[in-house]
């Protein structure tokens, strides 16, 4: 009995070591398992030697090459060429991929878009070469609807604008609409009560009632310190101002017109309220001898900084903001004294 | 003798203006100016003591922000603020800013008068509401203070994400607030509603 269950272990054992075997041969590491591993790879990759022989290519990479090509991989740099001579111009391609993936080039084929990248890497003895591609069609395709949406979106908004723009000047159609519209009233009213008063010249009231109401409707006509528009003479208003503060702008050459105007206005404005807010000014000094042809404009006062400059203040940094959104480049120099310097693009300058 | 400075780009309002200042006794105009950051150089050298400021002067100056920044550097100087714009925000923005009272322009000056004399006084006059306006299918009343912030955010170009994180609630509220917005007005886009909204002056971005 126990002869026959020592029998029984032993082919037990020898089983169990069989199955081993066995289990361990079907799942041994082969190099051609290796190969069978880098086909089932998601993305195209090549590998080679330094001295160009191909060493390794999946069936993705393969297949994209030799569809490209027409013939068999035999030349890793050829190929590597060939896939070049694909590659998409830069204005196809969104600038947040060339910077994703800032190493490679891009390439079109059977309506998919690749990434295509090579690497070169050595062990001791040895040089490899590396060509890995990705598939980014999903990406691409997202960033061009990306695009358009944007496209769109700016599109809406300057529309928008365009909105504002005609709201605020209907506004002031409709401000100068009633205010005429008053003044009229006024005019009637006050022509009625003078046409009552020519029938009864005794009436004292009413000759006091008529005689404020005209003075009413002069003084509303000649009262004004600047009744013209300013908005086609601000200079004007802002030298008048400048005088009434006791800091006077004193310009060199002639100030700009046209689109550059309230550019220019703005600036001065803030430039005046700093020089004198900041530094206790007397004169501001503006210098645009030049200005059609450079485009360049310099601003400083003769005033005394209450302390040092250091950084820009929030009007200063908005102001910049706003400069360089319209294309001017601002600077500010501090050596001998407080200066800011402005380059007007060309569209500008006319 | 009160030194009243005018804001005023139309120039016809600046004329019914300095009339109806001039005419009181007790007041001077001292300027009528068009833009309001003007008003705030005008402010640092040149004494005065009330400030009638318009919200949207020349060259798109904001008087709002000028009024509150006068009133940073001159609290005793008084402001009232002046304007026929609807925009909701604009009367909490005139009290953010420290402006004493809020007039909206209309042709009758007694009333502004009234104000200028109150406000003098020691009063701060402020409209209870602000004119009510059509927007689609309603009047403005009839939107909350919270789909007002909406639109007025929405306008100023902000994604449901900036707006939601500018008024601190979340993505889906905000979503939730447009939605109300459009069954309420019978609007199906933001376009058509922020034209709307910018055509009856319930909101101007920028002021």
């Amino acid at each position: 009995m126990t002869m026959f269950l020592d029998i029984f272990l032993m082919f037990l054992i020898i089983a169990i070591i069989y199955l081993i075997l066995i289990y361990l041969y079907n799942h041994r590491f082969i190099a051609s398992d290796k190969r069978i591993a880098i086909d089932y790879l998601p993305m195209p990759v090549y590998f080679g030697l330094g001295n160009k022989l191909p060493l390794v290519v999946n069936d993705k990479m393969y297949e994209l090459v030799y569809n490209i090509k027409g013939s068999p991989l035999t030349d890793m740099r050829k190929d590597f060429e060939c896939l070049y001579e694909r590659k998409l111009a830069l204005d196809d391609v969104d600038e947040s991929l060339r910077n994703k993936y800032s190493n490679s080039f891009f390439i079109k084929y059977n309506d998919r878009i690749y990434c295509i990248e090579e690497r070169l890497f050595a062990n001791e003895t040895e040089k490899f070469i590396q060509i890995n591609s990705q598939d980014i069609t999903e990406e691409y395709l997202n960033l061009c609807k990306l695009k358009e949406l944007n496209e769109e979106i700016k599109k809406q908004n300057e529309r928008l604008q365009s909105y504002i723009n005609n709201s605020i000047e209907i506004n002031r159609q409709q401000e100068l609409l009633d205010a005429k519209i008053s003044i009229h009233g006024k005019f009637g009213d006050c022509l009625a009560m003078t046409r009552h008063l020519l029938k009864n010249p005794e009436d004292k009231d009413l000759s006091k009632k008529v005689s404020a109401l005209w003075q009413q409707i002069i003084v509303g006509f000649s009262a004004p310190a600047s009744s013209t528009p300013l908005s086609q003479n601000g200079y004007e208003e802002l030298q008048r101002v400048s005088k009434m503060v006791g800091c006077k702008i004193l310009v060199e050459g002639t100030l700009p017109t046209g689109a550059a105007q309230p550019i220019m206005l703005k600036l001065l404005r803030e430039a005046l309220n700093n020089a004198i807010r900041h530094a206790n000014a007397n004169t501001l000094f503006i210098d645009v001898q030049d200005f059609s042809d450079t485009g360049a404009v310099t601003i400083y006062d003769d005033g005394t900084p209450d302390k040092p400059f250091t950084k820009m203040g929030g009007g200063l940094s908005s102001l910049m903001e706003n400069l360089e959104k319209n294309g001017i480049l601002m600077n500010i120099s501090n050596e001998e004294r407080f200066e800011i310097h402005l380059n007007f693009p060309k569209t500008l300058r006319s | 003798m009160y030194k009243v400075l005018i804001v005023e780009d139309s120039v016809f309002v600046k004329s019914a203006l300095t009339s109806a200042v001039s005419l009181m006794s007790d007041y001077e105009v001292i300027d009528c100016i068009e833009n309001a950051e003007t008003a705030e150089i005008l402010c640092l050298r040149v004494p005065m003591d009330l400030i009638i400021m318009d919200i949207c002067t020349e060259g798109d100056s904001s008087g709002l922000k000028s009024a509150a920044n006068i009133k940073k550097l001159h609290p005793n100087i008084k402001i009232i603020i002046a304007t026929s714009m609807p925009d909701y925000s604009f009367i909490e923005k005139a009290r953010e800013g420290g402006c004493e009272s809020f007039w909206y322009k209309n042709e009758n000056t007694d009333e502004l008068t009234d104000i200028i004399e109150r406000t003098m006084n020691g009063e701060s006059i402020y409209p209870e509401t602000t004119p009510v306006v059509k927007i689609g299918d309603i009047t403005s009343d009839q939107l909350t203070p919270r789909e007002l912030a909406v639109i007025k955010k929405l306008a100023e170009g902000k994604s449901y994400q900036e707006i939601a994180d500018e008024l601190f609630v979340s993505i889906d509220t905000v979503r939730q607030h447009t939605k109300s917005i459009y069954s309420k007005t019978g609007f199906h886009s933001n376009v058509q509603l922020i034209s709307a909204c910018i055509m009856s002056k319930l909101v101007l971005p920028g002021y």
